[in-house]
């Protein structure tokens, strides 16, 4: 089954083309997107997940157009954004009381994956507080916690030390063999991540996709 | 349920607290305290006497503070991010927003007129006429907080950036009764509806400032529509 279907799709931001014509389909499993800053992935990414209005061109994701049909689609779908702010006026653990509140997803999930995203020890705490690898970590918390079909993932391996990124690889893999789909647009490729597809951009263009096996 | 869970989002974002309990100061500050000697001792005098020449000024402020946060600022600074995590429809947000506004605007008011009336005479809170005219007060703020509220939304959307949208709105206060000032005379309509008699307030309304709430409808579904068109991005 084609979880992921673009065509054509392209994205233009003022007089720059983000992307340009990418034409792609993806079915379940762990999917890599790489290139370098600036090749496209991330706004592929934002189109896959409803944030971006496509200049041209169409995607599909899980049947559904993710501008159109956000409110739909965003109960299958969980994603974490490199950079996004986050409400420094509130603690971690309260945010994502009223994520899941407001998603209607059950708050154990979210629980659960905070002891091992060792976010659990400071959440309790003001945001304004936390390093840039503690709201990093809450941002995946954010996307990792909630039940998805699709999770959709940019740059999940920067700004986390070590262990961090071994539990990623290691949580990425269990969702992928639960038939989870995943889209994780990064330029750092860490040891033991294994992906059934790589999509390799450059310049706002899909330039190869390697297909495991 | 979900727009109730938006509207507490909303009014859980620090600044608006913030400007909103400023603003409720600034009122207290602003009123005459004795001015209320003057008319009789009922609960009329919240709606009547505790009033400030300064006060329709500070509830176009107030009320362009938190259009900047919820609609300029939200967005710049990528606030809108999490919101579209949660699966928020456009126009479901916008309606969120206008809540949200329109009890930040309409309290703190209705607030500062009670607390002065109280602080003169505590025993007012048990007479019969409370309620109803705390009712009609804030229902009052909160007709002048709409017309207000579509110019306000409409520019904090289009000027992207809460700083420009502020410095323009605070200038526009300046020049009050300008055809472009006041926002849009402020003075006039803020008088109708809260300073006399609120029954027939809104028949003049309709015949003193016709063309400016069809000016004002007009940019609600302009404000509608960009609300409705927007990407997440921020800086």
């Amino acid at each position: 089954m084609e979880v992921v279907v673009a065509e054509n799709l392209s994205k233009r931001f003022g007089f720059t083309w983000a992307l340009r014509g990418v034409s792609l389909k993806l079915g379940e499993g762990l999917h890599l997107l790489l290139g370098p800053n600036g090749s496209g992935k991330t706004t592929f990414l934002k189109l896959a997940v409803g944030m971006l209005k496509p200049t041209s061109g169409l995607v599909r994701v899980l049947g559904l157009d993710p501008w159109r049909e956000w409110p739909e689609l965003s109960k299958r779908v969980a994603f974490a954004m490199e950079g996004a702010p986050l409400p420094w006026w509130m603690s971690g653990r309260s945010l994502l009381v009223e994520l899941c509140s407001m998603r209607g997803s059950p708050f154990s999930g979210v629980e659960r994956l905070a002891g091992e995203l060792t976010v659990a020890g400071y959440w309790e705490k003001p945001i304004l507080t936390y390093s840039s690898g503690m709201a990093k970590r809450l941002h995946l918390l954010a996307a990792l916690g909630f039940e998805a079909d699709l999770y959709a993932l940019d740059e999940p391996f920067t700004l986390v030390d070590k262990a961090t990124i071994t539990k990623l690889v290691q949580l990425l893999e269990e969702l992928r063999s639960g038939g989870r789909t995943l889209l994780v647009a990064t330029h750092y490729l860490p040891e033991g991540l294994e992906a059934d597809t790589i999509v390799r951009f450059e310049d706002g263009r899909v330039v190869s996709v390697e297909k495991a096996g | 349920m979900k727009l109730l869970k938006l509207v507490k989002w909303y009014l859980g974002f620090f600044h608006v607290w913030a400007f909103s309990l400023a603003l409720f100061f600034a009122y207290v500050f602003t009123y005459d305290r004795f001015a209320i000697l003057e008319v009789s001792p009922s609960w009329d005098s919240l709606v009547d006497s505790a009033w400030s020449l300064q006060e329709p000024v500070l509830m176009a402020a107030h009320a362009a503070l938190v259009a900047a946060v919820l609609f300029s600022f939200e967005e710049g600074e990528g606030y809108s991010y999490l919101r579209h995590l949660t699966g928020a429809g456009r126009l479901q947000v916008f309606a969120a927003k206008w809540l949200a506004y329109l009890l930040l605007t309409a309290l703190p008011l209705a607030a500062a007129r009670s607390l002065l009336a109280v602080s003169w005479d505590y025993r007012m809170l048990a007479r019969p006429g409370f309620a109803q005219a705390l009712a009609k007060l804030l229902a009052g703020a909160a007709l002048q907080a709409s017309y207000l509220f579509p110019f306000y939304a409409f520019w904090a959307l289009a000027s992207k950036r809460a700083t420009y949208f502020v410095v323009g709105a605070f200038l526009e206060l300046y020049l009050l009764e300008s055809f472009w000032g006041g926002p849009l005379l402020v003075y006039r309509s803020h008088l109708m509806l809260l300073r006399l008699p609120f029954d027939p307030a809104l028949g003049w309304l309709v015949r003193d400032l016709g063309a400016r709430i069809a000016a004002s409808l007009a940019h609600l579904v302009a404000a509608a529509y960009l609300e409705a068109r927007g990407e997440v991005k921020w800086r």
